[in-house]
């Protein structure tokens, strides 16, 4: 085995240990929020929904940030491990995109009354989700490693100039999204039971992010090192 | 004035079902991708050594 491959799989294993324990976490946030969070009374067991789609919409948003970082970090240093490490986040970020825009609509559904609306922030975060959706299938289609790096960093860019935007559009814009109740220049507008319910989703949550992109990040390295392997044939 | 809180149960149920069926599903997928992936550059690494 090649020291390239070692590290690889060394890579790998860390990210698999990191998911099971990312995985072990969010089902502790479920349980903690299910049996350990009192019933908001005006929106009865719906608001629970926000223990999930919260922490989810954070993983998104993690992910995007960090993929348009990792990205002026590559045209910067020419790395080809950063170019893996954001394509991995990208991929991580559109499952956790998958999670904030299905629950955030069936939470919709019973406090708006409709599953949907083309306000500012459901609108932004459908694009932002479309744009990294668009940044893979970029991926996909360009075969020239330098080139793929290059255009997907500048797509990469473009959705860290949106994350702020979209944090922000709540402020910007009429809309009937709720106001942030942790990210805020003011103390958390929340019950503590249902903050720390809160925060536990944020850290597990975050921790699975950890684990799916290093995970991801591994295999990336080790698809590269097979794809670098066929080039040299 | 007086409410009545909803019955929306199904709501939370649906939400955190799919929310769990989504997280799981990509979590295997990647389990699978890396095992077939170390496997694969493993007997790449045995070819490769062998000649």
């Amino acid at each position: 085995m090649t020291p390239e491959l070692l590290a690889a799989s060394r890579i790998v294993r860390r990210g698999q240990v990191l998911t099971i324990l990312g995985l072990l976490a969010a089902t502790a946030v479920y349980v903690i929020a299910l049996c350990y969070t009192p019933m908001e009374a005006r929106q009865g067991l719906a608001q629970k929904i926000f223990y999930v789609h919260a922490p989810a919409a954070w993983g998104a948003l993690v992910a995007f940030a960090v993929v348009g970082i990792v990205s002026i970090l590559y045209l910067w240093l020419h790395d080809e491990r950063l170019d893996l490490f954001a394509a991995s986040s990208a991929e991580v970020g559109i499952a956790f995109s998958l999670v904030m825009l299905t629950t955030g609509p069936i939470w919709g559904k019973t406090v708006w009354g409709t599953w949907w609306t083309w306000d500012a922030r459901l609108t932004l975060t459908l694009f932002l989700f479309f744009l990294f959706v668009g940044y893979l299938a970029l991926r996909a289609a360009v075969q020239d490693r330098g080139e793929r790096a290059r255009f997907s960093a500048v797509v990469g860019i473009m959705g860290l100039v949106l994350v702020p935007f979209i944090h922000l559009s709540v402020y910007l814009f009429r809309t009937l999204h709720p106001q942030p109740v942790l990210l805020k220049p003011s103390a958390p507008s929340m019950p503590p039971e249902m903050l720390r319910a809160l925060l536990s989703g944020m850290a597990a949550f975050t921790l699975l992010y950890i684990g799916f992109v290093v995970l991801r990040y591994g295999l990336a390295r080790l698809d590269n090192l097979r794809e670098g392997a066929g080039d040299a044939l | 004035m007086p409410f009545e809180t909803p019955q929306n149960g199904g709501f939370l149920a649906a939400a955190y079902i799919v929310a769990a069926v989504i997280y799981v599903t990509y979590a295997t997928s990647l389990f699978l991708r890396a095992q077939r992936a170390v496997r694969q550059a493993g007997q790449q690494g045995s070819g490769a050594g062998g000649q």
